[in-house]
Parts: structure tokens; C-alpha cells; sequence
């Protein structure tokens, strides 16, 4: 019986050479907005910082990064081990790839909404659903056209090299993270 | 009932007078007796953010903003010329808490730290360990600072302290503040930027949100919002702060060393209820020319600006009468040396507002200092220019530790030192200069005697400037006397040579 409940759960989970693409996908993504906005600040930290000094910041931002983006990947699973197999498990790296894309787009416009914390967009915090169940439908649909499937497999492929960049950094920036903070 | 005979009268007469005395004698004579026996006086310094001395009544401002303070003054040496040694925090900071000035410690850039060559020459070093030695701020560019010297303390309190609400990621590293505040309260989480961290840094924007929902919900007591840190999520009201230091100060063990450094009266000004309609009195300041490197901001809205400026330093004055009061109670006052003092001014002035201006007029550089010493009772006043730089001697020689060489600052009169009308006083701007470079991009200010120069070079495609002023004449610097003092020559070549002279290091 329990290995049927295993098998049974393990089924719901995307296989791992599903998860990974996706998940390169996302790492891709946050680790390029990070470096898009780290070097916007680089000029005004050059002024006054060392190299090591801000060496130590871009640890910190890719262990951060690493941390994100796991986060993002485990949501991105349990939601699809709670959703019927066909909605999304059958064609996890195109959906995957899809929901990735567009959530996180979402998420660049609503900080742009979102100017400071003691600023508060109501109205975009109000279309969260409506965006949400937006975003799960076009992800769906790209999945049963072809030639926008095959395009999403296709960019979640490319950016597995990414995976070999930014996953070490983000190990590496953990490990100094950890390190200065132990003395 | 045995009877009282009259001799029995005069003995217990003269007894109880001779109490009387004795315990007269012995309040004021505490800090003596202290110090015969040893104990050294405590020392607080107490600064409070961007309060120039050109808006307290203390100091002959037309608006009635600072009874209390007065009320302490009648026990304390006030100095009326004290400059700061820049316009914002990093400089003004770093230079009261090393002695030196922005040229030497290099907070020249906005939440710059210290050179590392300062890290064991600063207040809080040199003191050493005879004090029990504490520091809290509520702004992180002090904090900047202060983690440098960390080592060097008993007791540090987070920037969140006492506050309202507060999310201020970086203070979790207790062993890495530095690296942690610049990583994630100025990039990953940052405020007032898109969040460098996508996901968490906008998770973290809707959780403050609720936690800033639930600390605003009784909006009676502060209209305009609750007082917050500009660029960091702290809010707090000026009350818990104010007796939470108070608290703090009276618990620590004797002698203590306390660096204090309060928002208040940083903007964003937010004065409770009790303050907002005060000052309804019509009084206009003096309208100044817009200064070309001004932000051009219209004088109707910098009046606007400052009456509710001139609103929150009646609330912050009112709350410092309290902290004194249940200090004078605690005889807190009776056993140390407390300063208060800024780290830079404010201004409504010349199309600028607030203090993010290459300006260095005297709205922006002049400060508050007021130093009580331990039992003080009457008021001493002290005219002649002094600088921030000039604490860290002070404090050291009345603590008996000797003044390193690399001090910059002299003992101020009255506590040590003599005054002396013809000595040169600096500040610096240089928020654009690498920390690392001569000074090439900045405004340089010196004054001396009577006179105050000011210096702009590297300003874009504009020529370098001078200004000269007859401040015993002319107090609001109306009055270019650059083309046409006599005085200009020997001005212009000292502040060319000392320049020089920085740059060449």
C-alpha cells in the first residue's frame, strides 16, 4: 500500500528532465533581473566601495537568487501535483516554462505599480486572481498549439546553460554568506 | 512623653540644618565627589537628524520651537557658531564620531562607511574599555559608521529599535551588518528602487505593507502618518523612542559611554496632533535669491516645508523636556556629561529643500551644541566658531585619555580648550567624488573670524565659484563680498592650500 501512495504521489511530480528546464528558466530570469539592477547601482557603489566589498553584495544577491528561484520551483511543483494530470504534468516544460514567464512578468509590472513599501497598488493587488487565472489559461493553450509549444521547449532548452552558471554562483554565494557570518 | 529641653532644641536645630546643608552641598557636589573617588561621569551624546540651529528659538529663531531646550540650556555651555563638518549624514556622522574631517575619514558619498585606517581611532576605541560603551541609531548611514566600530562596544542597538513597525532585513547578520544592510535593505529589498531580489524582495514589500496597515490604524495621534525612516521600513512614534532611550540610559552600568542618534526632526515631518496647529503666526522668512545649483523649488512651498518642519522640532522639543526632566529625576544629569548635538542642518532656502544640495550655507552647517556638564546649574555661552570634529578631543580629554595626532578637532572652550576667534573651520560636500580621489567634484567651506567663504569646483560644465560673506553683519549671507573684501586674497589662499594640501595625500 505505501508503495502504491508513493508511486501515486510521485506520478503527480513532473519527472526531472521536465523540472529541470523550467527551473533553469526561472533561475535564468531572476539572476538576470538581479545583474540588470546590481549593475544599475554599480556606478554609485564604485565611488565608495572596494572590489571585495562589492564582491561580497553580489554573494549575497546570488545566494539570494538561488534561494528564489528554489522557492519558485517547489510552488511551481506542488501546484502541479495538485492539479489533474492533464493541466499541466503532461506538458510540464512548455506550461512550465509558460506560467514561469509570464508569472514573473506580472510580478516586474506590479513592482513597477508597487514604487515603495509605504506605497500600495490596491488596484493591481485586486487583479491578482483575475491575472492569475488569466496567466494559467494562456499557459495551458500554449501547450495544445504546437508551434508555440515547441517555441517554449525550445527557449526552456536554451537557457540550461544558464544552469551551469548561475546554480554554482548562487552554491558559492551561500557558502561566503555563510562563512562571514559564522565570526 | 519626655519633655524637649531647649538645649535638646539647638542641638537637634543645628543637626537638622547641618543636614540640611550637607545634603545641599552634596547634590551639587556630586560630580566632584565623584570624581575624588574615581568614578568618572557618564557621557551621552544625543543627535538629533538634520535640526539646524537656524530654526530653534534657542538660537534666535523667530518661531517659539524650542522652550525645552532653553530650559536646559540655563545648565549647559551653548555654543552659538558649531558647524557641521558636511551636509548629511555620512560626513557629519563620521566626523563627530572620529574627530576628523570628511578629507581624512572619506564618508564623503551617500551610506559610506569610514576608511579603514579610522576603525581603531575613533570615540568609541579610544574611550576604551573604562566605559560601558552603547550605541543606538536610528539612521542606517550612522550605522554604516558605527559597524566599523562594533568591536569597540558593549551594547548595540539595531536601528529598529523602539519603532513601530520595521522590517530591516540586514540587521538579522549580526557579524556582516555592512555587507547585509547594502545587500538587501539597499539592493534585494530595497525601498525606494525596484527590488533586486523579484520574488522575495516583493513578497517582503506586502508584508510590511499589512505590518504598516496595522501600526496606522489609529490615525488620530499622527495625522499626517506615522514619523518614518526615509528609505528603510521603520516607523516609530517619537514618544517610544524618546523613553525607551530614557530607559536604556538609566539601566546601563556606570560609567557609560552612549551614542544616540534619533531621526527626529528628519524629514518626512510628521508632528502628532498636538503640535499641527501651532505657528499660525504669519511670520515669513527672509526671501533668498535662488542659488544656481538650487533644485529651483518654488519659496512658497519651502515656506510650506518649513512650518511643517518648524512644527516637528516643537514635538521633538517637547519630548526631549520630558527625557531631561525624568533624567534630572534619575540625577542622570547630576552624573554626566550630555551633549546635544546634529549632524547636519536643513534648509528652506535658495530653491532648496532639505539637505540633498550641494550648498553649505548656514542653514545647512550650522548645529545645535549644548553640553551639559554633570551638575551644572548655570548657563555659559560660547561665541566663537567651533566644528564637530571638535567632540572627540573634548570627550577624551575630560575622560584623561590622551587626543591622537590625527585628530583634527581642538578642545572646546569651556571644557578644556580656550577660544579662539581666528581659527579656520571646514566643511565638506563631495557626494559625487570618488572616496578614493582627490577632491575634485565638491563645495568647500571656510570659515574664520567674521568671515565664511565657500569654495565650488568641479560642478559640470560651470566655472569654479567663490563666495565670501560678513557673517557679524550679514548672518543671512545675502551679501557676496567675494569681488570686494579686502579679505578675499588670504581667504581664497588658505582654502586653496588647505585643499591642496588634502589632495595631495
Amino acid at each position: 500500500l505505501i508503495r502504491r501512495i508513493a508511486i501515486s504521489i510521485s506520478e503527480r511530480f513532473p519527472p526531472i528532465n521536465a523540472l529541470t528546464p523550467v527551473y533553469s528558466t526561472g533561475l535564468s530570469f531572476l539572476n538576470i533581473w538581479m545583474l540588470i539592477h546590481f549593475f544599475w547601482k554599480f556606478p554609485g557603489w564604485i565611488k565608495f566601495l572596494g572590489v571585495s566589498e562589492i564582491a561580497v553584495v553580489l554573494a549575497y544577491s546570488f545566494a539570494t537568487t538561488l534561494l528564489e528561484s528554489l522557492a519558485l520551483i517547489i510552488g511551481l511543483v506542488m501546484i502541479t501535483a495538485l492539479l489533474p494530470k492533464a493541466w499541466l504534468r503532461d506538458m510540464f516544460v512548455a506550461r512550465g516554462t509558460a506560467l514561469v514567464l509570464l508569472g514573473l512578468g506580472y510580478v516586474m509590472y506590479f513592482v513597477f505599480r508597487f514604487q515603495s513599501k509605504t506605497d500600495y497598488p490596491a488596484d493591481a493587488v485586486r487583479l491578482i486572481p483575475l491575472v492569475a487565472a488569466g496567466i494559467g489559461g494562456l499557459a495551458y493553450s500554449a501547450g495544445r498549439i504546437s508551434v508555440v509549444r515547441h517555441a517554449l521547449e525550445s527557449l526552456a532548452d536554451l537557457f540550461l546553460v544558464f544552469l551551469y552558471i548561475f546554480f554554482p554562483l548562487g552554491i558559492f554565494g551561500i557558502l561566503i554568506v555563510v562563512l562571514r557570518n559564522l565570526w | 512623653m519626655k519633655q524637649i529641653s531647649r538645649r535638646d532644641f539647638i542641638n537637634l536645630a543645628l543637626a537638622y540644618s547641618g543636614g540640611m546643608l550637607l545634603s545641599g552641598l552634596k547634590s551639587r557636589m556630586r560630580p566632584i565627589v565623584a570624581n575624588i573617588e574615581g568614578v568618572r561621569p557618564n557621557i551621552i551624546i544625543l543627535v538629533l537628524d538634520a535640526m539646524t540651529a537656524r530654526n530653534l528659538s534657542l538660537y534666535g529663531y523667530g518661531r517659539r520651537t524650542t522652550p525645552n531646550f532653553e530650559r536646559f540650556a540655563d545648565r549647559a555651555n551653548v555654543y552659538h557658531a558649531h558647524y557641521s563638518a558636511g551636509n548629511f549624514t555620512s560626513p557629519g556622522t563620521a566626523s563627530i564620531l572620529t574627530g576628523t574631517y570628511p578629507w581624512t575619514h572619506r564618508a564623503i558619498n551617500m551610506s559610506s562607511s569610514v576608511t579603514p585606517s579610522l576603525s581603531d581611532r575613533n570615540i568609541f576605541t579610544l574611550l576604551g574599555n573604562k566605559y560601558y560603551r552603547l550605541a543606538y541609531s536610528q539612521n542606517i548611514w550612522t550605522n554604516f559608521i558605527i559597524n566599523s566600530f562594533a568591536d569597540s562596544l558593549e551594547s548595540y542597538l539595531m536601528p529598529g529599535r523602539f519603532s513601530a513597525a520595521e522590517q530591516v532585513l540586514g540587521a538579522a547578520f549580526v557579524n556582516d551588518l555592512n555587507s547585509a544592510y547594502r545587500s538587501y535593505d539597499d539592493f534585494l529589498t530595497a525601498n525606494s528602487d525596484a527590488p533586486g531580489s523579484l520574488l522575495f524582495g516583493t513578497l517582503e514589500r506586502l508584508l510590511f505593507r499589512r505590518e504598516l496597515t496595522i501600526a496606522q490604524s489609529d490615525s488620530r495621534e499622527y495625522p499626517n502618518g506615522l514619523p518614518r525612516i526615509s528609505n528603510y521600513p521603520i516607523l516609530f512614534r517619537l514618544r517610544d523612542v524618546f523613553e525607551g532611550i530614557r530607559q536604556t540610559i538609566e539601566e546601563l552600568p556606570r560609567p557609560f559611554f552612549a551614542y544616540l542618534h534619533l531621526w527626529a526632526p528628519h524629514s518626512p515631518y510628521r508632528p502628532t496632533t498636538e503640535f499641527m496647529d501651532l505657528f499660525k503666526d504669519g511670520w515669513k522668512p527672509l526671501k533668498k535669491p535662488q542659488h544656481p545649483l538650487g533644485s529651483g523649488i518654488p519659496q512658497s512651498s519651502l515656506n510650506k516645508r518649513r512650518l511643517d518642519y518648524d512644527k516637528y522640532i516643537a514635538n521633538v522639543d517637547a519630548e526631549f523636556g520630558r527625557l531631561i526632566d525624568a533624567w534630572d529625576e534619575s540625577h542622570i544629569l547630576d552624573e554626566s556629561y550630555v551633549i546635544v548635538t546634529s549632524d547636519h542642518g536643513e534648509s528652506f532656502e535658495r530653491g532648496v529643500d532639505t539637505h540633498i544640495t550641494p550648498l553649505l550655507y548656514e542653514t545647512l552647517v550650522h548645529i545645535p551644541l549644548i553640553i551639559s556638564s554633570p551638575g551644572q546649574a548655570s548657563r555659559q555661552d560660547i561665541f566663537t566658531p567651533t566644528s564637530s570634529v571638535d567632540l572627540l578631543p573634548t570627550l577624551l580629554h575630560l575622560s584623561g585619555v590622551a587626543v591622537p595626532s590625527l585628530c583634527e578637532g581642538q578642545l572646546l572652550p569651556n571644557l578644556g580648550g580656550m577660544e579662539n576667534p581666528q581659527r579656520s573651520i571646514f566643511a565638506v560636500e563631495a557626494k559625487t567624488n570618488s572616496a578614493f580621489m582627490p577632491l575634485t567634484h565638491a563645495t568647500i567651506m571656510l570659515r574664520k573670524g567674521i568671515y565664511k567663504m565657500i569654495y565650488y569646483t568641479g560642478r559640470g560644465e560651470r566655472p569654479d565659484l567663490f563666495e565670501l560673506y560678513d557673517l557679524e553683519n550679514d548672518p543671512e549671507e545675502m551679501n557676496d563680498l567675494y569681488q570686494s573684501s579686502p579679505r578675499t586674497d588670504s581667504l581664497k589662499g588658505e582654502l586653496l592650500s588647505q585643499l591642496a594640501l588634502v589632495n595631495s595625500r
